[in-house]
Parts: C-alpha cells; sequence; structure tokens
C-alpha cells in the first residue's frame, strides 16, 4: 500500500485543495476532520493520486496493481461507512486516480 | 441445404456492405475534405443510420457560414449551452458538405447523431467505429481517427449533461477515455520505433491533439456553464464527470520531447 504523507488529521481538506487545483470544485462547503481511519484512507488516495507508492514498490506499480490498491480502499471505505462530505471527496479522489494512472482500460 | 448456405452467405454480404456503409459514413464526418463527391452521393442512398451523419455534416456547413462569429472565442460560446441549433438535413446535400474542412467547424452547436441512452443504437455506432478503426492502417491516421471518435464521445458527452442523464454521459465519458488511450497508445508505439518518420508523424499526431485540447476546454466550460440551476448533488456528479475525462494534451507533449531528444541524439 501507499505511504501516507498526510497521515494524521486534514487529509480530507488536502484532497479537497488538490481537486481544486485541478480545477474540480467540490461543492461540500468546508470539508469536515474523519476519524482518524477516515482520514488515514484519504491520505492514502492522494499518495495514490500523486503517485507516491512507498517503499513496497521500487519501481512505478502496474496499473493493476493501482487498481487492485483502489479496489481496497474502496472495500475499506464501505467497511467505514463513509457518508456525506467526506464520501464524495472520496469518490472525486478515487476518480482522480483511476484518471491519472489510466485504469480505464484496465 | 445449398440453399440455406447461399442465402447466409447472401447476408453476411449484405451485412458487411451496411457496416462498411456506415464506417464510411462516419469517415464522411471526420475527413470530410479527403472524399469525394461520388462516395458521398453514394452514402445519400444508405440507410438511416448514415441520414444522421448527413445531418452532422449539414450542420458543420451552417456552422461554417458563421465562421466570422467564431473569433469570440469558446468562452463565450459556453454561455450558450442551452441554445442548440437544429438544422433539417436534407439527404442530397451531404455530397457537397463533405468536402468542408472538418478542422475548421465550430463544435460547440453540434449534436451526436447517436447518444448513450440509446444502448442499442450507440452499442453499434461504437462497433461500427471500432471496426473503422481496425480497417484504417499507419499509426498517425489510427491516432486521428482516434481523436475523431474521442470528440464524439465529448459530444455525446455534453449531450447527456444537458439532459441530465448522468448515467449516459458516464458511459460517454468511459468511453472517450478508451479512444484517448488508445490514441496514446498509439503514440507510445510511436516512441519505441525511435526514427525520424515516427518523430514526424507524432508531430501530426500533436497538431491533431492542441486541436483536440481546444474543443475539450470549451466542453469542459459549457459543460460547467450548464450547472447552474442543479442541485449540491447533481453539481458533484458534474464534476465528478469531469474528473474522469482524460485530457491527453500533457502526457503526449512529454513523450513528444523525449522522442525528439532520443532522435537527435541518434543522429549526432
Amino acid at each position: 500500500m501507499p505511504t501516507q504523507a498526510y497521515n494524521g488529521t486534514g487529509a480530507y481538506q488536502k484532497l479537497w485543495e488538490l481537486l481544486d487545483k485541478k480545477g474540480f470544485y467540490i461543492n461540500v462547503g468546508q470539508p469536515p476532520t474523519g476519524t482518524p481511519a477516515q482520514e488515514n484512507l484519504a491520505a492514502q488516495i492522494m499518495d495514490i493520486v500523486q503517485g507516491k507508492f512507498g517503499e513496497a514498490y521500487m519501481t512505478q506499480p502496474s496499473r493493476e496493481d493501482i487498481k487492485a490498491m483502489l479496489t481496497k480502499l474502496r472495500t475499506k471505505k464501505e467497511e467505514l461507512k463513509l457518508s456525506g462530505p467526506l464520501e464524495t471527496i472520496l469518490d472525486a479522489g478515487i476518480r482522480l486516480a483511476e484518471k491519472e494512472h489510466r485504469l480505464n482500460s484496465v | 441445404m445449398k440453399k440455406t448456405t447461399s442465402l447466409f452467405i447472401a447476408l453476411i454480404f449484405l451485412v458487411s456492405v451496411v457496416s462498411f456503409a456506415v464506417a464510411e459514413g462516419n469517415a464522411t464526418n471526420l475527413n470530410a475534405a479527403n472524399i469525394s463527391d461520388e462516395k458521398s452521393l453514394n452514402e445519400t442512398n444508405l440507410n438511416s443510420s448514415l441520414e444522421e451523419t448527413a445531418n452532422d455534416t449539414e450542420k458543420n456547413l451552417n456552422n461554417l457560414e458563421n465562421e466570422t462569429n467564431e473569433a469570440q472565442g469558446i468562452a463565450e460560446e459556453s454561455n450558450d449551452a442551452a441554445d442548440i441549433e437544429v438544422v433539417d438535413a436534407t439527404p442530397s446535400k451531404p455530397a457537397v458538405v463533405a468536402q468542408k474542412p472538418a478542422e475548421t467547424v465550430n463544435n460547440s452547436d453540434e449534436t451526436p447523431s447517436v447518444t448513450p441512452d440509446n444502448t442499442f443504437m450507440w452499442g453499434l455506432k461504437r462497433a461500427v467505429e471500432r471496426l473503422d478503426l481496425l480497417l484504417t492502417f499507419g499509426k498517425s491516421a489510427k491516432a486521428q481517427k482516434g481523436l475523431a471518435h474521442a470528440r464524439e464521445r465529448l459530444l455525446e458527452l455534453q449531450a447527456m449533461v444537458s439532459e441530465r442523464k448522468f448515467d449516459a454521459a458516464e458511459k460517454a465519458a468511459f468511453a472517450y477515455n478508451e479512444s484517448i488511450i488508445g490514441v496514446e497508445n498509439v503514440v507510445d508505439s510511436l516512441g519505441e520505433r525511435d526514427d525520424e518518420k515516427s518523430a514526424d508523424e507524432l508531430k501530426q499526431v500533436q497538431q491533431q491533439v492542441q486541436k483536440h485540447e481546444q474543443e475539450l476546454a470549451g466542453i469542459h466550460n459549457k459543460i460547467k456553464s450548464e450547472s447552474s440551476g442543479l442541485n449540491i448533488e447533481q453539481q458533484n456528479a458534474m464534476t465528478n464527470l469531469l474528473i474522469s475525462v482524460i485530457s491527453p494534451e500533457q502526457d503526449l507533449k512529454v513523450k513528444a520531447n523525449q522522442i525528439e531528444i532520443k532522435t537527435k541524439s541518434k543522429d549526432k
């Protein structure tokens, strides 16, 4: 799994800002802070978007690997019962990750 | 038995001819400048799918007539999202229209012939496009065709957003990405060849991509301008669609530069 650059609080805020910076405004007002586990999820998505895959990957992981990571994170999202703005931001983040890594045709 | 066999062969032949004809119809729409009058006249006698293509090209002509207004730019056009011009098509016109270069056309008022909410027809349309791509030879020609298909997907995406059919719009976005990934793969294979001819072909593709990017930006703006009147949930659904859409230029620029550097160092 990827490293967690924004481990702790504020990961949703960072992800929301990253989306906005790329021209995609998600209308959720000011993103709230999640529980540590929820924040961790957003941090991992953000790392995948930015191509930070941690020490487990010496080289760029394959698209299949990245897709598998995102599938795991989706499952985790269901387990944590994410809803409201947190879910909206996370879903947008996953979409961005899918696009950045061209997972459409995998 | 013989009768059945010959009937079967005749049926296959008929299907092939119709498929080819439809593919040709699409090619007319995309590479209008290269197609002769004779071909276009033949197309007017085909089925209703071709008439839809004719409808598109008819609109292209009308758009060309308004070319002087185009200078106002994509940004201004994006404010007129709701004003989609509907033009009657007469089957005899495409022969003339087909000679107009597609690249100079103002696309903002174009509507796609079939949209993803019509699952069967849209599937058929895409199958024909795939066949068309399969029968296209040459890397840059393939890339060009891929971009043309991608452009059609964008028009579909825009049409579906206008009708608030987000599920269908999602299908269009997904299919758009497939086309763009196809183009990127072509560019990759050009890069692998690493010679001067490939570099030239790549430059051609890049020019096409730049045009495509302009259209993409226009459609982005247009879709964004449609968000007024939507509730927050719908606005976010629309943003999600835009997030999904691949913008190919950045990636291709990097690849083109890499190939250029390789070619130069090889020459030395």
